[in-house]
């Protein structure tokens, strides 16, 4: 008898993912997950959802571009390579703001990329969710709460029990044969 | 609609405070008269708060084209108050009268230099340009640009009003189909209104950016001041309270920030283009306001107009918080009224002189005037547009 991974419970309409979500969320369970098939409006709040790490990274990593930006030029056109274009002073700042501005958006842009990806867990090679049939109905006409074993106190009985006080009328267990 | 119509006698203090405004402006107009004797002052002083008036209002029919020509949902509950400032278009239309009488007695008024026959004579570079810069096609561009205004204006306004006591609301379809072309129009109207009124103070001086530069203050100043007059009706109940969430706020303080950002990004690209080709004629424009007193305005500007609201905005909590939403857009509203200051004044005939007051009482009286047209359309209309079929979605728009 292989570990069970968590339990699954999928939904016909998105009012119900809400109404369910909502429980789950006032029962106190740390480490679960909706999916759906599109992004569902309201599902922030009736999952408690706080706010996301992802903007203080992006604003981070913005400025550190800018920063790069900046110095680099500097170094290359006042210390490096010193040399006179158009009678203009070596530091002639506002001809280092366009590429500043963009090294900003990159820098701000790829922290965003890498970090969602990371905050996501994508890129793994294999996720209980890919058991079965699961995903195929996430993504395509039914709405999913994944309660996941890592939780601190996870008893199946209790999981299951708590998808079925949200009226869930298809609970399937994952990871191994029970 | 009855929801909408409570508390109509509230916002008194909205009549108190323009009238108060009227009389303060207009006394700072005539002290900056008498003290500094320099009716070119006052001449520009009125171009001033004008534009200021005009940005609101046109930037107010921006944000209601934009509505229609998107199909948007979320600013339906913002329509009305973006159709009502739309609708001032004939106040504007009053302002403008005393604009052409400066510009009939410009010898006295000294509003724009290109109307003296003299200096045109004596700079080919005038003289060329005059086929296009002389008092009768001007004054027939500045019609046409009017009859473009109000009537869009009027329009909108109507149509809008009537779907609030229609048994079967439509979808105002009509207008809708029209608001493709007329943003169109409108973009080619406010570029070469711009251009008339603002770029030919210096006629020797010319960017082709200006008209977008005008354009991005235009949108900023309208959003605030839609931000202000709706949070105002709500906060004292003249509509229904509950009615703006934090996801509308939202949205208006993510429009807030994309366009500081916007103006920011038109407002250097202008400034080192003109730095980098160092050419006498672009250049005069900024040589003129980086030195003496105005090398403060100039440095001010980019702070009150960018860093200070980009730093409030930035965070997605701000934009949600009606306290902080309202302080930067007090100061949005105080750096467009900076920024048109920093393009009309400098011009002024008597050099080295900032006509502060002047200038404040100017900004003050068009503040004044537009505080008392809110109060008088708000004693006689609906509000909200609460019949229109897309009204109950916007309410409950979610992000």
């Amino acid at each position: 008898m292989s570990s069970c991974k968590g339990y699954i419970g999928l939904y016909d309409s998105p009012e119900e993912l809400l109404r369910a979500a909502e429980a789950v969320r006032d029962a106190g369970i740390k480490k679960w997950d909706c999916h759906t098939p599109y992004p569902v409006h309201g599902l922030d709040d009736a999952m408690g959802l706080k706010m996301s790490p992802v903007p203080l990274i992006v604003l981070f990593m913005g400025g550190v571009g800018a920063g790069v930006a900046f110095l680099m030029q500097w170094w290359m056109d006042v210390i490096d390579y010193p040399f006179v274009v158009g009678g203009k002073p070596l530091f002639s700042w506002p001809l280092f703001i366009p590429i500043t501005f963009e090294l900003f958006v990159l820098f701000a842009a790829l922290a965003a990329m890498g970090s969602v990806i990371w905050f996501c867990k994508l890129g793994r090679w294999a996720s209980p969710l890919h058991q079965g049939s699961v995903m195929k109905d996430i993504t395509s006409n039914r709405y999913g709460i994944f309660l996941d074993s890592a939780e601190a106190d996870f008893n199946e009985d209790k999981a299951r029990s708590l998808l079925e006080a949200t009226a869930c009328q298809d609970i399937r267990r994952l990871g191994g044969e029970a | 609609m009855t929801t909408s119509q409570i508390n109509r006698q509230r916002g008194r203090e909205l009549a108190i405070l323009g009238g108060v405004c009227l009389a303060a402006g207009s006394m700072l107009l005539v002290f900056d008269v008498w003290t500094s004797g320099s009716l070119s002052a006052l001449s520009h002083s009125w171009l001033l708060g004008f534009a200021f008036f005009w940005s609101i209002v046109l930037g107010s029919m921006f944000f209601v084209l934009l509505h229609y020509v998107s199909g948007a949902i979320w600013s339906t509950v913002f329509r009305r108050v973006g159709e009502m400032l739309m609708g001032a278009q004939r106040l504007l239309l009053l302002a403008a009268i005393p604009l052409v009488i400066f510009m009939v007695y410009n010898d006295v008024f000294a509003l724009f230099p290109w109307l003296d026959k003299q200096l045109v004579s004596e700079h080919k570079i005038l003289t060329e340009k005059s086929s296009y810069l002389n008092l009768g096609f001007f004054c027939i561009r500045m019609a046409l640009y009017f009859v473009l205004w109000v009537g869009v204006g009027r329009i909108y306004l109507k149509s809008s009003l009537a779907q609030d006591s229609a048994a079967h609301p439509g979808s105002l379809t009509g207008l809708r189909n029209a608001s493709g072309p007329l943003m169109f129009l409108f973009a080619v109207s406010i570029t070469f209104a711009s251009f008339d009124w603002f770029m030919s103070l210096d006629p020797f001086w010319f960017s082709t950016i200006f008209g977008i530069y005008i354009f991005s203050g235009m949108v900023l100043s309208s959003l605030s001041v839609i931000t202000l007059t709706a949070l105002y009706f709500q906060k004292t109940g003249i509509t229904e309270k509950n009615l703006i969430t934090s996801q509308h706020l939202y949205s208006l303080g993510a429009y807030l920030f994309a366009f500081t950002c916007f103006w920011a990004y038109i407002a250097f690209s202008q400034y080192m283009l003109i730095w980098y080709a160092n050419l006498p004629e672009e250049a005069v424009f900024f040589t003129l306001r980086l030195h003496g007193g105005w090398l403060w305005v100039s440095l001010l500007l980019p702070v009150l107009r960018f860093f200070i609201p980009f730093f409030i905005l930035i965070s997605r909590r701000a934009k949600m918080n009606p306290g902080l939403l309202t302080l930067a857009s007090f100061i949005i509203l105080a750096g467009q009224a900076l920024d048109l200051f920093w393009i009309v004044m400098p011009n002024v005939q008597r050099f080295g002189m900032l006509h502060l007051t002047g200038s404040l009482g100017s900004v003050v009286f068009f503040t004044g005037l537009l505080l008392v047209y809110i109060r008088s359309f708000s004693k006689k209309h609906n509000l909200l547009a609460s019949n229109d079929p897309k009204f109950t979605e916007s309410r409950e728009f979610h992000l």
